[in-house]
């Protein structure tokens, strides 16, 4: 099975920390490099893609080194951060460009080419120079010369950003069609509910550490400690709250705008979940909905990197 | 068609050899190039000479024939003086060379400037880097494509010079014969061309500016001169300043010493070619450090 595996990767440029110490393992399936700006995440990308070498550690992609490995990059798709993109050439003229540097014959390379650009809704502007394209297009052509050549590894740094909601979504669909293949696809954001969108699995990087990995739910449990916010719409509001302010989980409890809303803040999940099980079962007090409001990425990487 | 509602199709179609990936770079650049037509003019400016020698080649092939014309003592006289004057040797060669030098330079500038200062700019590097190839094929690309157009002022003319020769003669046994001057003939282009283009990309790599880039050209090209016409005339009076010294700062005479000592195995200055060669070697030593430090995916911003 396809792997990634980052054994205590460190980069440095001189005295300036790229990332420090990061140890884990990627499988098969879309995966989320969450971080703010600055966090590591292009420079752990650039690692991964053989573009910088570590200064400490090593990277392995199925049990070879990625350092100085053709038989590796050919397998490899990069959408960088930046442009990238010459102005100069057409969509077209730039995905045949990019594939031929792929290693693919010039009559392949057109048809992989033209694929490649309607696989990304480009074809109508194929002809048309990138520097007459929209942010999203040239985001579209960019994602496009990643995947001409149907790279086993897949690596996306900041993909969506300047889309528009339609492209967004589409391309949204693409990343998460890719990772259904078992291929390995990374991708970075410092949007969280955009990661979210493509995957529940992610690593969290900060000032170029890894903070946390697994799936959100992993790492929410990872973070229990940090009391967590429920929004609760009852009718009974008033017996309701009289009742929760008795549970040792509850830490503070307050009436939402709405009259039948209610907003606790909660440590020990799992304890209040089931008093309230047996509060709605035994007292017959109804509730309308139940919503953890802090359980998405956005909170969780906010608890992390306190 | 939402993009959405395609799937992936896997490519069934044969992969090329890495080792060709440069010369796709080389291609796409010489296409580019060769696509401007302020880049034309400047190309048939720089091949006047080569034209010119065309036409005295057809004289000395013809003076028999000019002097059988019949055409008065004045004009055999002239026919005369004319084929002492137009000898094809060695020398003639090496004039037309050393002539063209002088446009290298504008050659370069034109076709180099650009060439890696692009791809900064565009942030295209990552692009490279990611893709099976070395950081050696990139600029093997790149530099082809100068090498290609210096070629094409200094190496492809001069052969064809010969060509037109054999053919104007009718002699295509003097290809044969002339093995040794091809030789020279091609060790003095890559003398002269292979340190230029290691300098222009290494100049080319250090901005993302294509007139900072050109502006630094110019300056590598004209100060050293000018540099050592002034430590020539205030170190006049000193032995150990001599001209021989003084003309290791400068392309020009770099390459006057090794095309002396190339096409006539003697010395212009009298300083020991190898010094020469030294300085034009550590010249492409110091243009591959600076690609080896600029020729990478990241900047690091401090």
């Amino acid at each position: 099975m396809a792997v990634i595996e980052i054994d205590n990767v460190s980069k440095w440029y001189d005295e300036v920390l790229g990332v420090s110490e990061i140890h884990t393992r990627i499988e098969p399936g879309v995966t989320g490099l969450l971080g703010a700006n600055g966090a590591g995440k292009s420079t752990l990308l650039k690692l991964l893609t053989g573009q910088i070498k570590p200064s400490a550690g090593t990277i392995r992609i199925s049990g070879e080194p990625v350092w100085n490995n053709n038989s590796i990059y050919a397998k490899i798709g990069f959408c960088p951060d930046t442009e990238s993109l010459y102005d100069y050439m057409t969509g077209f003229q730039f995905l045949c460009y990019i594939a031929r540097l792929n290693g693919q014959s010039k009559q392949n390379a057109q048809k992989t080419a033209e694929r490649g650009l309607e696989r990304v809704g480009l074809t109508e502007a194929a002809n048309k120079r990138i520097g007459a394209y929209s942010k999203g297009m040239r985001q579209r052509v960019k994602y496009a010369q990643s995947i001409l050549h149907d790279p086993e590894y897949l690596f996306l740094d900041e993909p969506l950003s300047g889309m528009d909601p339609i492209g967004r979504n589409a391309l949204v669909e693409l990343i998460r069609e890719f990772g259904r293949q078992e291929k390995i696809v990374l991708v970075s954001s410092h949007i969280l509910h955009e990661v979210q969108e493509m995957t529940n699995r992610v690593l969290v990087l900060n000032n170029g550490m890894l903070l946390a990995e697994g799936t959100v739910q992993e790492i929410r449990e990872l973070i229990d400690e940090q009391p967590r916010h429920i929004q609760i719409l009852t009718p009974d509001r008033q017996t309701l709250s009289n009742r929760l302010v008795t549970y040792p989980e509850v830490q503070t409890l307050s009436f939402g705008e709405e009259e039948n809303e209610l907003i606790v803040q909660i440590t020990s999940p799992d304890d209040f979940y089931n008093r309230l099980d047996s509060l709605v079962l035994d007292e017959g007090i109804k509730i309308q909905q139940l919503v953890a409001t802090d359980d998405n990425l956005e909170s969780i990487f906010e608890y992390l990197v306190k | 068609m939402p993009v959405y509602e395609q799937s992936y199709r896997h490519y069934s179609g044969t992969y090329l050899p890495r080792s060709i990936v440069w010369s796709l770079i080389a291609r796409r650049g010489i296409h580019r190039i060769w696509q401007g037509r302020i880049f034309w003019i400047i190309l048939i400016f720089c091949l006047t000479p080569f034209l010119y020698n065309i036409c005295v080649i057809y004289l000395e092939a013809n003076l028999e024939f000019l002097e059988n014309l019949g055409g008065g003592r004045d004009f055999n006289e002239f026919a005369r003086w004319l084929k002492n004057y137009l000898t094809i040797d060695a020398e003639f060669y090496y004039n037309f060379l050393y002539i063209q030098l002088s446009f290298c330079y504008l050659i370069a500038l034109v076709t180099g400037a650009d060439i890696i200062s692009s791809d900064k700019r565009c942030k295209a590097l990552t692009l490279y880097l990611a893709k099976p190839m070395s950081k050696v094929d990139y600029l093997f690309g790149k530099g082809s494509v100068i090498l290609f157009y210096l070629y094409s002022i200094t190496l492809f003319p001069t052969l064809l010079l010969m060509f037109f020769y054999a053919f104007f003669n009718d002699q295509w046994n003097y290809l044969f014969t002339s093995l040794s001057l091809i030789l020279k003939i091609f060790l003095y282009c890559n003398v002269v061309t292979i340190p230029l283009v290691m300098l222009v990309l290494a100049i080319s790599s250090l901005t993302k500016s294509r007139v900072g880039s050109a502006t630094m050209i110019c300056v590598a090209y004209l100060i050293p001169p000018a540099m050592v016409g002034i430590l020539q005339e205030m170190t006049r009076q000193q032995p150990f300043m001599n001209e021989g010294l003084l003309s290791l700062f400068t392309f020009q005479h770099l390459w006057t010493q090794m095309g002396s000592v190339i096409f006539y195995s003697e010395m212009t200055y009298d300083l020991h070619w190898s010094w020469h060669l030294g300085m034009l070697i550590l010249i492409c030593a110091v243009s591959a450090f600076i690609l080896h430090r600029q020729i990478r995916a990241v900047e690091v911003v401090k």
